[in-house]
């Protein structure tokens, strides 16, 4: 059986403690792999291995940084379809929403790419006889993201193409039930040229995670789950002097006005309220009709369908 | 539509049905005890549609995170926006109408961070960033995109001067260089 590793300073790593905890294939309700569980001690390695690399990764010129990124979509591009069976394995969601999500997610590494510009700051010539004001926009320094189950590659896309093009180096602790994705892109990263140490990738409980939010190691936490956790990780980091931003539950609604194309709405609904069987914070679980007449008509066009 | 993640989600997914039922919703499509093929041992739940669902239920307020659709009904426009915005979650929300007044009232008033006009599911591209309102969120800037560079930036500003004998005196007084 597989184990899913720990990658810590540019090699998978498996924890001393030799503990390891199933990923089910949700499919089947069988195991597909073991992933290994970090001792807390092990976690704080990753910080310390983290906050190394950074003085060099922050001084690369954007430029450097940027062509890391490009050579990381190609990667990303290169091997989509190993990466949509990984996600398929553990999260259970079909072909296409894998292949989807991961288009999404590599278009953030097309948006990092783009970083020279991005971070440019303003210049005024002239503020005063002889002086001038400018602003730069310099790396923040260690950055954790903690992702949720729904999203494998995608959310942690959301976090780590712009942190690490900003030169952050980055902790990552990826959803326990469906890991590998997160494994792989870190092996992609570093064929794409990124430095040891620069993008991490950590398995640990929960508890041992909270280190992330408390160690003075780390600048800033990104965090999507629940709003319970969300609002616990917001308050912990932020007591902790870390900037957070931390996003949480959805119960998104459509109202359905009388006058809307009927046809293309029930589509519409069939795929946000069931795509990815509704395992997603922008799901549309919720719809308010206006007019008793818009919900009779609704309700019989969608009751087949469903 | 796959399976749900986990025998647990599951359970949880397939309890709401059971709470929708009990708290007087009309169970339309009955998405439990769902067999797939060659799948037995999967995490499987059909997709479920409940009808005259009403803000006092568990299946309104809770996020169920499963293919569970509720259909509540509203006389008109303003109390249909008052029920959407009554939800202490704002992450998304959308309309689905032909008239473009109607949709840009709704665009300007409904309290959530990312909205949808004919389309379902608006989540914001790559160069545009990620985020929701109320208790959906923690934090002042959504990630990815002009957002996400703030988040993982921080600002510098340097006022510069290279001087050739020009200050002469000491300055006390708050610095004003014009």
């Amino acid at each position: 059986m597989t184990i899913v590793g720990n990658f810590i300073g540019g090699k998978i790593t498996h924890s001393a403690s030799n503990e390891t905890i199933p990923v089910y294939d949700p499919a089947t309700g069988k195991v597909v792999r073991e992933l290994t569980q970090s001792t807390a001690a092990e976690v704080e390695k990753a910080i310390e291995v983290a906050h190394a690399a950074f003085p060099e990764w922050s001084k690369t010129a954007p430029l450097r940084r940027a062509r890391v990124m490009f050579n990381f979509k190609a990667l990303m591009e290169k091997h989509r379809e190993e990466l949509a069976a990984l996600i398929v394995s553990e999260h259970g969601k079909v072909w296409s929403d894998a292949l989807g999500e991961l288009t999404r997610g590599i278009e953030v590494i097309e948006y990092a790419c783009g970083i020279p510009h991005l971070i440019k700051g303003e210049n005024s010539p002239s503020v005063g006889t002889g002086v001038d004001s400018y602003s730069l926009m310099q790396p923040v320094g260690v950055v954790a993201g903690i992702t949720p189950f729904n999203f494998p590659a995608m959310v942690p896309l959301w976090m780590f193409p712009i942190a690490l093009a900003c030169g952050n180096t980055f902790i990552l602790k990826p959803p326990a039930l469906d890991p590998s994705a997160s494994v792989r892109m870190a092996e992609l990263l570093k064929e794409a040229g990124l430095p040891d140490g620069v993008f991490n990738v950590v398995h640990s409980s929960n508890e041992d995670a909270e280190q992330l939010y408390k160690d003075p190691r780390i600048a800033a936490v990104s965090f999507v789950g629940s709003s319970g956790v969300a609002e616990h990780i917001y308050k912990t980091a932020s007591a902790h002097g870390k900037r957070v931003q931390a996003f949480g539950a959805a119960k998104n609604h459509a109202i359905v006005m009388p006058d809307a194309d009927l046809d293309a709405t029930v589509n519409a609904i069939m795929g946000g309220a069931f795509g990815s069987a509704g395992e997603r914070c922008m799901a549309l679980p919720v719809v308010v009709a206006v007019g008793d007449d818009t919900a009779d008509k609704l309700i019989a066009r969608l009751t087949p369908l469903i | 539509m796959g399976p749900v993640v986990s025998a647990a989600h599951q359970k949880k997914v397939l309890g709401y049905i059971d709470k929708g039922e009990q708290e007087g919703a009309k169970l339309v499509v009955d998405g439990r005890g769902i067999q797939v093929a060659g799948h037995a041992e999967g995490y499987y739940v059909g997709g479920t549609l409940f009808d005259n669902v009403t803000s006092d239920m568990t299946i309104w307020r809770e996020e169920i995170f499963g293919p569970v659709l509720s259909i509540m009904r509203s006389s008109d426009y303003d109390s249909a926006l008052q029920l959407v915005n009554s939800h202490e979650f704002g992450n998304g929300s959308a309309i689905f109408t032909s008239n473009g007044h109607t949709a840009r009232e709704f665009v300007q008033n409904v309290e959530a961070g990312m909205v949808g006009v004919n389309v379902p599911v608006p989540v914001p591209m790559a160069f545009h960033s990620f985020g929701g309102w109320k208790r959906s969120v923690f934090g002042a800037l959504n990630v990815h995109g002009p957002d996400g560079v703030r988040f993982y930036t921080r600002m510098k500003t340097a006022t510069v001067r290279w001087p050739s004998g020009q200050q002469t005196v000491s300055e006390f007084s708050m610095p004003t260089l014009g």
